[in-house]
């Protein structure tokens, strides 16, 4: 994707639109506002909660980052200990299996028991949800190298850490770059879930207020604000793909997965 | 102790490559039959059959990387027991580095041995020279065409400087005009070096027109049908009447009319 002024004109111009007819369809149909407020009071309520929001998106995104920075670290780790290590496999691996057909957001209410009320049971709801994806894109980057990679190692006596550090690795980044992109974004919803449940600061936390007095448009304005996290998100990821992983062809494919 | 092979141009010297009775099976199918081959030290061998003969699997066993069911084979008089960088393999499917640049991947056996920068900058500076690669140093494996990546593969292999070149369809996926430029510069690398070569190649013209001896395999399980010795003097003139003579025999051996419509195969033969 380029950043060109072309690119840009067309979505802009579309969205623009969109607005606009946004805007005139709640007037002439006279929806009320706790349904569908018209853009403009999403603006409003936009400018005069400027820095509520501010407060609670720093939150939020301290949750979800931290929960997907302990699951990027424990993921990769975990997933060389699988590949590696037969013990590991056979033991704690059927376990991760079963962990994972669970649905994770399910854990908020006992996080909150067994961590409490702050942001540490957040952070464990967002790295559940993002520790899955890290862990398999990176098994699966680490295990499929084509064969005669190998050979040549072994042609070359490489020794085991070269391996892994010259093949296995590189090999695996690819993979474990898609497996960051859905991390992230799951852990952005993980940490809202967990909001939900219980906090008293957050953006999850602020979209549940903003329902109970019925304040549609905040309600809205919030959601878009995640959408942005998410987004800002993803393209820092991008970019520091794009910058690690110039060679792959395949990237491009596995990001249309996503 | 010397033994002498008797051996056509290019492959007096003692025996380099000898094997016994060589089995390969792969669960219950046996790829390769009682195989026994001696190749002469600066000896050029060409392998050609049918696909699926056993070709490739050969190549690895004797580059170490496949332990063979049962027979021996013997490399300098050692037993071959495992892979070596003096036995070096270029396969079939190129196997670039794709995290790697074209340069990266033909410097990897020189980084290995720890060269300096500056030796490492000149020898694969003379080889991307050499396969006509200099304008694509930087270009990663995803970016360069099919031709392009087997040059590449070539030129990782030739970084090292091994003293057997084991080449699985080297030139395989090449237009004509490229392949017949690599084939001189295989020859020409040949004849300079005294590396022993044995090429598996689909192309009998090129097996012809490279090698000392072609050995004709048959369809799996793979057995030596045939030993065709080429004794032409080299440079040898591709279009000659008697390599469209050996042609016609290989061809007929492996099974394939040397005719295509009433066009007789031979005179189409080009030269350059
Ligand atoms: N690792 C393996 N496991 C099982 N079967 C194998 C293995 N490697 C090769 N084979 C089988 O051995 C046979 C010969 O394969 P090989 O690659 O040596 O053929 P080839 O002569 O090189 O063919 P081609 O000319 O098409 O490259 C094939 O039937 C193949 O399926
Ligand atoms: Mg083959």
């Amino acid at each position: 994707m380029k950043f060109s002024l072309k690119n840009i004109a067309e979505p802009a111009l579309f969205f623009l639109a969109l607005l606009a007819l946004w805007e005139i369809l709640v007037k002439v149909v006279g929806v009320p506002a706790f349904i569908l407020p018209p853009p403009r009071d999403l603006y409003t309520s936009f400018t005069a909660k400027f820095f509520i929001l501010g407060h609670h998106s720093l939150i939020t995104f301290t949750e979800a980052v931290g929960g997907f920075a302990l699951s990027f670290v424990l993921g990769v780790g975990f997933a060389v200990g699988v590949v590696y290590s037969r013990h590991l496999q056979n033991t704690i691996y059927p376990l991760i299996v079963i962990l994972y057909a669970m649905p994770k957001s399910a854990f908020a209410p006992l996080m909150v028991i067994w961590i409490g009320y702050g942001l540490f049971s957040k952070i464990a709801i967002a790295f559940l949800v993002a520790f899955f994806p890290i862990v398999v894109n990176t098994v699966v980057g680490l295990k499929e190298v084509e064969p005669e990679l190998l050979d040549l190692a072994r042609i070359n006596r490489g020794s085991a850490w070269g391996v892994f550090k010259k093949i296995r690795l590189p090999n695996s980044l690819p993979y474990m770059f898609a497996g960051i992109k859905v991390a992230l974004v799951l852990s952005v919803t993980g940490a809202i879930v967990a909001e939900f449940v219980a906090a008293n600061e957050g953006l999850g936390y602020l979209v549940l207020q903003a329902n109970y007095s019925l304040d549609t448009a905040f309600a809205l304005v919030i959601l878009l604000i995640l959408a942005l996290l998410s987004l800002a998100l993803f393209v820092v990821v991008d970019v520091v793909q794009k910058k690690m992983v110039p060679w792959s062809a395949e990237v491009r494919q596995l990001e249309g997965s996503f | 102790m010397e033994i002498r092979v008797k051996s056509q141009l290019g492959g007096d010297g003692p025996e380099k490559i000898v094997v016994e009775k060589l089995v390969q099976s792969f669960d219950a199918l046996t790829v390769i039959d009682r195989i026994s081959l001696k190749v002469a030290e600066g000896e050029f061998l060409a392998i050609v059959g049918p696909s699926g003969c056993g070709k490739s699997t050969l190549l690895r066993v004797l580059a170490g990387l496949v332990k063979p069911t049962a027979g021996r084979v013997r490399i300098d008089g050692k037993d071959v027991n495992g892979p070596n960088r003096r036995h070096s393999l270029v396969f079939q499917e190129h196997a670039l580095f794709p995290w790697r640049t074209v340069f990266q991947n033909v410097a990897l056996g020189l980084e290995i041995e720890r060269q300096s920068h500056e030796q490492i900058r000149q020898r694969v500076t003379e080889l991307l020279a050499l396969v006509g690669l200099d304008q694509f140093p930087g270009y990663y494996p995803h970016q360069l065409s099919g031709g392009m990546r087997q040059r590449a593969a070539l030129a990782r292999v030739l970084a090292v400087d091994p003293d057997v070149l084991l080449l699985d369809e080297p030139f395989g996926a090449l237009d004509a005009m490229t392949r017949l430029t690599l084939q001189d510069e295989l020859l020409r690398i040949f004849l300079n070096s005294g590396k022993t070569v044995i090429l598996v190649t689909h192309d009998v013209e090129e097996a012809l027109f490279l090698a000392d001896r072609v050995i004709i395999m048959s369809t799996v399980p793979g057995r030596i049908r045939e030993v065709i010795p080429v004794t032409e003097k080299r440079p040898r003139d591709r279009g000659s009447a008697n390599l469209a003579g050996l042609k016609r025999t290989v061809l007929g051996i492996l099974g394939l009319e040397p005719v295509i419509g009433n066009v007789r195969v031979p005179e189409t033969n080009f030269s350059i």
